[in-house]
């Protein structure tokens, strides 16, 4: 498998136009890698410098020290910066403040405009990114239309329109109402599935996290825990002190486990923890 | 005692176009002095419009709401008076911070009923307290806030004020977990202190199953049911059609029941399943643990 | 409310006026309202009105919408029109008392302005309503692009543009949010008083500009992760290639704005 995105020692703190520091360390050297059509989940809480690190991947923001590379490009060379940005997409938090045209097929063909290809091409990829997130039945709908969740899928589509390899989800489900985060979540892996696409979602949400294929911990501008889920989350006591929370299903396991019952922390979601209870009593 | 009362309440909008929608369908409701009462619904499901219409600021299309006995309709020019008395703090509450400091962002509301400034500073002091700001906080600009501490400094504006019924439209939105448990908290303490009647408004069962003594839910702008919180959770069936789900733990202890565990119908927190399963276990092993 | 006004607003649809080339429309339609404005009489207005009537029922769009966007525009136009009926004071007397005269310029005047504006507006709302916003920035762009060479900034322009008819109903609707929000603290919006109406939108304008400013910072941000750089090789979707529905409707229209103008130097 090849390796999407690396990160070397990276430091990052930032700074105002002429280079003075502004905050204290915000990643302290981080150095990860992250393989080719991985699902991989960013958790941590407000603060913790998980929003940073999604935006150092795409260039938005260039490392203090260390390096990022994509596809095997490094991210501070200002040549390459279109070249980055086109493997890997981007979609941030609030729906409202992503989309640009006032109507929903002009808004997902913005991204390849931009990268110049030919108007034939960009119909058909337009077409097919709103399909591939069901929205193309509202390609001629305005966004204000549009509900929260719905919005999203559209910035999504806008994205995968450009074709990139890997896709970074900022909390993307931050603002949304349950039914709007179940429809962005299922629509993401979807595209992880079917397009081989790389995900690097980036939440608080850990039911979000308890389904990706790896999850990194992150507090303090550190990477506290790197693993699957069954492995992190079955860690509480972890998790709860950098302020996440667990699984229902885990913190049951866990907290009977405190009270002196021996049963083992092995289960994320609510079928293992039942199936773990019931062995207990026969 | 009957704080709030919805009678035969309706509210339709666009009335008349092809648009015509009613977001409250006669609703009937009371709300008892003292409750911490959830409220949740999905989205369309009329609760923020309800909410909206416990402080008068919008009109009911037929029907009437009384605030302690009294209609808030009856006399237009005491609407603001009720504005005072049921406050309302809207979703992500901090875009409404507009002072060159927080003390002043806070004062806002009660300088507006007309409070001398030794009760102002009071009131301001007695909010912070409450929403954890400290006083360093109080006099730096709400923007330079962080985005926890700005939703605090909206929150402690309308506590401020001192309703009667403080109403909270999803005030842990967007939140992380240590953020909304931390708000939540402080809205637990709030209740507790003052006994002031306070209505929650909020997608995540987990959250209301833990903090609040009565539920109502709300479906297509009509009461699904209103009743205690442990009674809700019973009809975990009837929630999921209405697309609302149980907390984990609900649909855990209801699957282990079904396997045999006697655990209660209405177990919503995980301390309480917790206790029983042990209890279970321990009488199950003869009490040797 | 803020979110019931339609002016600006488009509305989807599959016809001749909906699929004519937009830069061919703006030129029409600029070609009509000078048409309006040509000459004093009926006569060379006659053809304005005929035109755009002609238009509207190619357009299918139902005329209630029109009077919908053009009532809140009603007190404007019966203020011109008793201006033009009180200070013109030629022409045949119909009535007279004390400084007040009826007169036929004056009434003839103000019927005409009061025809002027109505159609001077359903006109530029046809193009809005049949034209996408994208599109007509994109036609904007097209149009002005000679202006390149002079150093304007016309991308730039239009992306201006774009976006500000994007964010337009989004901070509509924020608006309402902060005016009920700040009502339900105690914001006083009933006085009458000028000076505490003033006071009253402190509490509303800070926070909204605050929030664009922090939309317009995001914005930039998510265009730059769309790799978006000016018009630096920048392509459209949409292409504007003029057909021959769009040749012979300005053509059209051309004979239609000689033939008004005709008129109006004759008479």
């Amino acid at each position: 498998m090849s390796v999407q995105l690396i990160a070397e020692n990276l430091c990052f703190y930032y700074t105002d136009e002429d280079g003075n520091r502004l905050s204290g360390d915000v990643l302290k050297n981080i150095s990860l890698k992250i393989e080719k059509g991985s699902f991989v989940a960013i958790l941590g809480h407000n603060g913790s410098g998980k929003s940073t690190l999604a935006r150092l991947f795409n260039g938005i923001l260039v490392p203090i020290s260390g390096k990022v590379l994509v596809n095997g490009i490094d991210t501070s060379d200002d040549d390459n910066i279109y070249e980055v940005r086109r493997h890997v997409g981007m979609v941030f938090q609030n729906p409202d403040n992503q989309i640009v045209a006032a109507i929903v097929e002009d808004d997902v063909a913005f991204g390849p405009e931009n990268l110049g290809i030919s108007p034939k091409e960009i119909r058909v990829r337009v077409d097919n990114a709103l399909r591939a997130v069901d929205m193309y039945d509202y390609r001629l709908h305005a966004p204000s239309q549009l509900s929260g969740g719905q919005k999203q899928k559209v910035a999504i589509a806008g994205i995968i329109a450009m074709r990139p390899d890997c896709i970074i989800l900022d909390e993307p489900t931050a603002m949304l109402d349950p039914k709007g985060r179940n429809d962005v979540i299922n629509t993401i892996h979807m595209l992880h599935r079917e397009y081989g696409l790389t995900v690097v979602l980036i939440t608080h949400y850990m039911d979000e996290a308890a389904e990706a294929e790896r999850v990194i911990v992150m507090d303090n501008g550190e990477i506290i825990m790197d693993d699957t889920p069954e492995k992190v989350f079955t860690k509480p006591e972890v998790l709860q002190a950098v302020g996440l929370d667990v699984p229902q299903s885990t913190e049951l396991l866990w907290k009977l486990n405190m009270s002196g019952i021996p049963v083992p922390i092995n289960a994320i979601n609510e079928e293992d923890c039942v199936d773990t209870v019931i062995n207990l009593f026969t | 005692m009957i704080i709030l009362r919805a009678e035969e309440l309706t509210y339709q909008y666009s009335t008349g176009t092809p648009f015509e929608k009613t977001a409250i369908d006669h609703v009937n409701l009371e709300i008892e002095e003292g409750a911490f009462v959830g409220v949740i619904g999905s989205t369309g499901s009329g609760k923020s419009t309800l909410m909206q219409h416990f402080n008068g600021l919008l009109k009911p299309s037929s029907g009437h709401i009384y605030l302690n006995g009294q209609d808030i309709w009856a006399d237009k020019n005491k609407l603001r008076d009720v504005r005072f008395r049921v406050g309302l703090v809207f979703q992500y509450p901090e875009y409404q911070l507009f002072e060159e400091n927080v003390y002043r962002d806070i004062a806002f509301g009660p300088s507006n009923m007309g409070l001398n400034d030794a009760e102002i500073k009071l009131r301001v002091y007695e909010a912070a307290a409450f929403t954890g700001l400290t006083e360093e906080q109080l006099f730096q600009s709400p923007f330079a806030l962080s985005g926890g501490q700005k939703r605090r400094a909206a929150i402690a504006g309308v506590m401020a004020m001192k309703p009667e019924v403080l109403i909270l439209d999803e005030p842990t939105a967007g939140l992380d977990p240590m953020g909304r448990e931390e708000i939540l908290a402080e809205i637990k303490k709030y209740h507790q202190k003052t006994g002031c009647t306070v209505m929650l408004v909020s997608h995540s069962m987990e959250d209301v199953s833990r903090y609040t003594d009565k539920l109502l839910v709300m479906d297509k702008g009509k009461i699904f049911c209103y009743a205690d919180t442990n009674e809700v959770f019973k009809c975990a069936d009837e929630l999921a059609r209405i697309g609302l789900a149980v907390p984990e733990i609900t649909r855990i202890c209801n699957s282990l029941r079904k396997k045999g565990i006697p655990l209660d119908e209405s177990i919503y927190t995980v301390d309480e399943a917790v206790r029983q399963i042990v209890h279970y276990y321990k009488s199950k092993s003869g009490g040797d643990v | 409310m803020l979110k019931d006004i339609t002016i600006g607003q488009y509305f989807p649809g599959d016809n001749l006026i909906h699929r004519l080339d937009p830069r061919f429309k703006i030129v029409m339609t600029l070609l009509y309202i000078i048409m309006l404005f040509m000459g004093d009489e009926l006569y060379s207005l006659s053809f304005g009105i005929v035109y755009c009537i002609a238009a509207l029922v190619l357009s299918k769009i139902p005329v209630k919408l029109f009077g919908k966007s053009i009532k809140p525009l009603l007190p404007i136009l019966i203020m011109t029109a008793i201006l033009d009926i009180i200070f013109i004071r030629e022409g045949t007397v119909y009535f007279q008392a004390g400084f007040f005269k009826l007169t036929e310029d004056g009434v003839f005047t103000a019927v005409k302005m009061i025809v002027r504006i109505i159609f001077l507006i359903i006109g530029s709302m046809l193009l809005t309503y049949t034209t996408s916003p994208i599109q007509l920035t994109d036609a904007i762009e097209r149009l002005l692009s000679p202006l390149k060479r002079l150093h304007f900034p016309v991308h730039s322009f239009a992306m201006m543009m774009t976006i500000a008819l994007r964010f337009i109903p989004t901070l509509m609707i924020e608006t309402d949010k902060i005016i009920a929000a700040q009502k339900a603290r105690g914001a006083g919006f009933d006085s009458s008083k000028l000076r505490d109406k003033a006071k009253a939108l402190v509490p509303v304008l800070i926070p909204l500009f605050v929030s664009a400013f922090r939309r317009a910072e995001e914005l930039a941000t998510a265009m730059e992760c769309r790799c978006y750089r000016g018009d630096i090789g920048r392509t459209k979707m949409k292409s504007m290639n003029a057909g021959i529905c769009d040749i012979v409707s300005l053509t059209i229209t051309f004979i239609m704005f000689f033939a008004a103008a005709t008129v109006a130097v004759l008479f």
